[in-house]
C-alpha cells in the first residue's frame, strides 16, 4: 500500500507541474491561432535549421562512430584518457565552445565571417554534440561480441569487418546518434545568438522576449515541438532500451585490430580531434583570459560565485527530483515488467526544446499556479521534467543488472518491498545512483535554454550570467568568463568525482 | 604441421603460456583436453592470429605466421576455419549469407551453386533463408561449421563446438566433423573438456594444465597414461 502511495504521487506531481505546462501550451497556442499570422520567411528560417542541425548531425554521428570505434575496439594506449577528454564539451554548456572555436579561428587566420555562419554553426555543433554520438555508438560498439568480429576477421580484412559487420550490426544506433543530435543542435539557443546566426529557435526567442508575441512564439514553437518530439518517438523502440545511458560501458578490444597501422589511425584521428577540439582552443582561451592578470581573475572568480553558489543549488536540487522520480519508474519498469505511458511521457518531455520548455512554463506558473511563479519550485521541477529520462535510463539499466532471483529470495524470507528496496537493492546499485545524480547535475548547472526563461528573478544563475555578461564583453573579459565557466563546472565534477572514489571504496571494503 | 615454438603469451599480469612448445600433425584430428582455465581456446586463438603472443614462433608448413608480437599473416590469409563455441554466427545475415560472406566470387550464381552444395552437405539447405535467431543449437552449430569450411581451409579449429548441445546431437555432429576431416583432408585442432567427445573423434590428444602439456598420444595411449594429472582428469 505504501509504495503505491509512493507512485502516485510521483505521477501525479509529475503530471501536474510538468507535463501540464506542456499541454498548457499547447491549448493556449491553439486558441491564439486566429490572430496569428504565418510568415514564409519563417519557414524558410525553419527549413534553414532543418538543414544545419541534420548536417551537424550527419557529420558528429560519422566522427563519433570512428571515435567509438577506436576507442573501444582498438588496442591503443591512453583510450580511457581519450574517452575522458572527448566527453567535456558535453559538460560545458554549448556557447562556451562557441566562444573556444572563436578564439582558435581568429589565431589561425580563418575569416571570422565564416564562423559567423550557417557553415560555422555546423562545424561548432559538430564539435559539441559528437561526444553525444560517441556515447550513442559505443555503447552499440561495445555491445559487438568479440567473436562476431573475429568470424568475420578469419576471412576478410579490418576495412570490410567495419563496414560489412559492425557498421551494419550498429545501424539502429546510428540513427539514434543522428536523432539525439538532430534534437539537440536544432533546439539549441546559445550558439546560433552567439554566432549571430539566424535559426528557427532564436526567431521564436525573439518573438517571446523581445517583441513579446507571445501568441506567435507559441504557435510556431509547435513546429520545433512535434519535429523534436516525432523522431525518439518514431524511433520509440531504441530509446526505450537506450543502452547507451548506462553506467561504465565495457571495452570490447579485439586482439587482432592491434596492428601498427590502424593504432597509428586511431591515435592520430583522436589526438588531432582533442588538439583541435580542446587543447588549442583552451590554450587560446587561458592566454587570453589571463591577460588582465591574476587580480582581474580574483575579482571575476568574486563576482560570479554568488551565481554559481545558486546554480549549486539549484542544479541539485533538480537531480534530486530526477533521482527519486527516475528511481520510482525504474523500480516499477524493472520488476513489475510494465511499459507504461510513464516511459514514454518521459521521452517525450525529455524531447521538447529548452526554450520552449522556458515559454510554456512561464505562461503555466504566471497564469495558474503563480504561488509557484519565480521560486525555487518552478526551476527544479523543469529540470527534473528535462533530465529524468536520463535518470530512469541510468537507473534501470543498473537495476536490470541486479538477479531478478535477489526479490524473490527476499519476498519468500517475508521483507517487505521497502526494506528490499533500502537494504538490498540500494546499496547494489548506489554506484549508478551516485553516476547518475551526478551526470543530470552537471547537465542541471549547464542548461542555459529554459534557465534563461525561467530563472528566479533577483537571483543569478551562473550559465545564464555568463551568457548575458559574454555576449557584449570584450575578448579577454569574455574569455575570462568562459574560463571561470570552465572552472566553476569543474568543481563540482570534481567533487562528485571524489565523492564517488570514497563510495567505490567503501563498497570494496564491504564487499571484502 | 602446425609448429609451435617457445610462445609466452599473457591475460594482463597472468601467465597462461611460458616458453609453450608443442607441434599438431597434418590431416589429423588433434583433441586439446582441458579443464577450464588451462589454455586450451587461447592457443586455437593464437594459431589463428586472433592473439598476439609477447614471444615466440607459429609455423604452418614452414611459414611463419606469427614471430613474437608480430603477424606475419593476418587472420584472413591463413585459410584457417574457426567454428566458436556459440557459433558466432552474424546476426543480421540469414544463413545463406552467414556462408556465401567469405566468398569473394563475382557471379551470384557461382555463389549459390557453392553455398548450397555445403548446405545440402550438413542436411540445412532448408535453413538457407533463416536467421540465426530462428535456427536450433544444433542447426547453428552446423551452419557455423559451414561457413567455417567454405573456402576449403587448410586447418579448421573448433573451441568446444558441442558443449551446448544435447547427447544426440552431439554425436551427429561428431560424424560431420570426421567426415569433413576426411573428406576435405583437414588439419583440425578440436577443444574440449568433456574425455569421452575427445576419444570418440580424436587421431591424437594433448592434455592440457596451467599451460602446459601434461601428457599427449592416441585416445588408447592417453586411456593408459600414467601422469597423475591425466589420471585424475579422466575421472571425472
Amino acid at each position: 500500500m505504501k509504495i503505491k502511495i509512493f507512485y502516485a504521487i510521483i505521477y501525479v506531481s509529475f503530471a501536474v507541474f510538468i507535463v501540464l505546462p506542456l499541454l498548457y501550451l499547447f491549448g493556449l497556442s491553439f486558441l491564439s491561432a486566429d490572430s496569428v499570422s504565418f510568415d514564409t520567411r519563417v519557414f524558410a528560417l525553419l527549413g534553414k535549421s532543418i538543414l544545419i542541425s541534420a548536417s551537424a548531425a550527419f557529420f558528429s554521428t560519422l566522427a563519433g562512430v570512428a571515435a567509438a570505434f577506436f576507442i573501444y575496439k582498438v588496442n591503443l594506449p591512453f583510450s580511457g584518457v581519450f574517452k575522458v577528454i572527448l566527453l567535456i564539451p558535453l559538460f560545458l554548456p554549448p556557447y562556451v565552445y562557441a566562444v573556444l572555436f572563436e578564439k582558435m579561428i581568429l589565431f589561425i587566420g580563418v575569416n571570422p565571417a565564416f564562423m559567423r555562419s550557417g557553415y560555422g554553426l555546423v562545424i561548432i555543433d559538430t564539435f559539441i554534440f559528437m561526444p553525444l554520438s560517441v556515447l550513442v555508438t559505443g555503447s552499440a560498439v561495445s555491445g559487438i561480441k568479440p567473436e562476431i568480429e573475429e568470424s568475420a576477421l578469419l576471412f576478410t580484412g579490418i576495412k570490410n569487418t567495419f563496414f560489412k559487420i559492425v557498421l551494419k550490426l550498429i545501424k539502429p544506433s546510428l540513427t539514434a546518434s543522428f536523432i539525439l543530435v538532430f534534437i539537440f543542435s536544432i533546439s539549441e539557443f546559445s550558439v546560433p545568438a552567439f554566432l549571430g546566426v539566424k535559426v528557427f529557435i532564436n526567431e521564436i526567442f525573439v518573438m517571446f522576449s523581445a517583441f513579446y508575441e507571445h501568441s506567435a512564439a507559441m504557435l510556431h514553437s509547435l513546429f520545433l515541438v512535434v519535429l523534436s518530439v516525432a523522431l525518439p518517438v518514431a524511433d520509440k523502440k531504441y530509446f526505450s532500451d537506450a543502452p547507451f545511458f548506462s553506467f561504465g560501458i565495457r571495452k570490447m578490444k579485439i586482439n587482432a585490430y592491434g596492428g601498427i597501422g590502424l593504432r597509428l589511425i586511431a591515435f592520430l584521428f583522436l589526438s588531432g580531434w582533442l588538439f583541435i577540439s580542446f587543447l588549442l582552443p583552451f590554450f587560446l582561451l587561458l592566454r587570453d583570459a589571463l591577460h588582465g592578470g591574476i587580480g582581474e581573475f580574483f575579482y571575476t572568480f568574486k563576482t560570479l560565485f554568488p551565481a554559481f553558489l545558486n546554480s549549486f543549488i539549484l542544479s541539485a536540487s533538480g537531480a534530486v527530483a530526477s533521482i527519486i522520480a527516475g528511481f520510482a519508474v525504474a523500480y516499477k519498469t524493472a520488476f513489475y515488467r510494465k511499459k507504461d505511458a510513464f516511459d514514454l511521457m518521459l521521452l517525450i518531455v525529455f524531447a521538447f526544446p529548452s526554450i520552449i520548455f522556458g515559454i510554456a512554463f512561464i505562461k503555466f506558473y504566471g497564469n495558474i499556479f503563480s504561488y509557484f511563479f519565480s521560486g525555487i519550485f518552478m526551476i527544479t521541477a523543469a529540470f527534473a521534467g528535462k533530465f529524468t529520462f536520463i535518470a530512469f535510463k541510468i537507473i534501470l539499466n543498473s537495476i536490470k543488472q541486479i538477479p531478478y532471483s535477489l526479490r524473490e529470495a527476499a519476498k519468500l524470507s517475508g521483507i517487505s518491498e521497502m526494506s528490499y528496496i533500502f537494504k538490498i537493492l540500494m546499496p547494489q546499485i548506489i554506484m549508478p545512483l551516485t553516476f547518475a545524480f551526478m551526470t543530470v547535475f552537471i547537465l542541471n548547472f549547464s542548461e542555459s535554454g529554459a534557465v534563461m526563461m525561467i530563472y528566479p528573478p533577483g537571483t543569478d544563475v551562473l550559465s545564464v550570467k555568463v551568457f548575458t555578461l559574454s555576449t557584449n564583453a570584450s575578448q579577454s573579459t569574455r574569455s575570462l568568463l568562459i574560463l571561470l565557466q570552465i572552472l566553476f563546472t569543474a568543481m563540482p565534477v570534481l567533487f562528485f568525482y571524489f565523492l564517488f572514489l570514497k563510495i567505490k571504496s567503501k563498497i570494496y571494503i564491504v564487499n571484502k | 604441421m602446425i609448429n609451435i615454438k617457445n610462445i609466452t603469451h599473457y591475460y594482463g599480469k597472468t601467465a597462461v603460456f611460458k616458453d609453450f612448445d608443442t607441434n599438431f600433425k597434418a590431416e589429423t584430428l588433434s583433441c586439446l583436453l582441458g579443464s577450464s582455465g588451462s589454455g586450451k581456446t587461447t592457443l586455437l586463438r593464437l594459431i589463428a592470429g586472433l592473439e598476439i603472443p609477447e614471444k615466440g614462433i607459429i609455423r604452418v608448413n614452414d611459414i611463419i605466421f606469427t614471430e613474437n608480437t608480430n603477424l606475419k599473416v593476418p587472420p584472413h590469409k591463413r585459410k584457417i576455419g574457426f567454428v566458436f563455441q556459440d557459433a558466432a554466427l552474424w546476426p543480421h545475415f540469414t544463413v545463406y549469407k552467414n556462408v556465401a560472406f567469405p566468398l569473394s566470387e563475382k557471379k551470384e550464381k557461382n555463389i549459390k551453386t557453392k553455398v548450397y552444395e555445403i548446405l545440402d552437405f550438413f542436411g540445412i539447405a532448408d535453413c538457407g533463408n533463416k536467421y540465426p535467431h530462428q535456427l536450433s543449437g544444433g542447426q547453428k552449430q552446423l551452419a557455423a561449421v559451414a561457413r567455417s569450411i567454405i573456402l576449403k581451409p587448410d586447418i579448421l579449429l573448433m573451441d568446444e563446438p558441442l558443449s551446448n548441445l544435447d547427447v544426440k546431437l552431439k554425436k551427429k555432429i561428431s560424424e560431420y566433423i570426421l567426415k569433413i576431416k576426411n573428406e576435405f583432408n583437414l588439419t583440425v585442432i578440436y577443444v574440449t573438456h568433456d574425455h569421452r567427445e575427445a576419444f570418440a573423434t580424436a587421431d591424437e590428444i594433448f592434455v592440457l594444465n596451467n599451460g602446459k602439456i601434461e601428457d599427449s598420444g592416441t585416445p588408447e595411449q592417453i586411456k593408459k597414461s600414467a601422469n597423475e594429472y591425466v589420471k585424475y582428469f579422466l575421472e571425472y
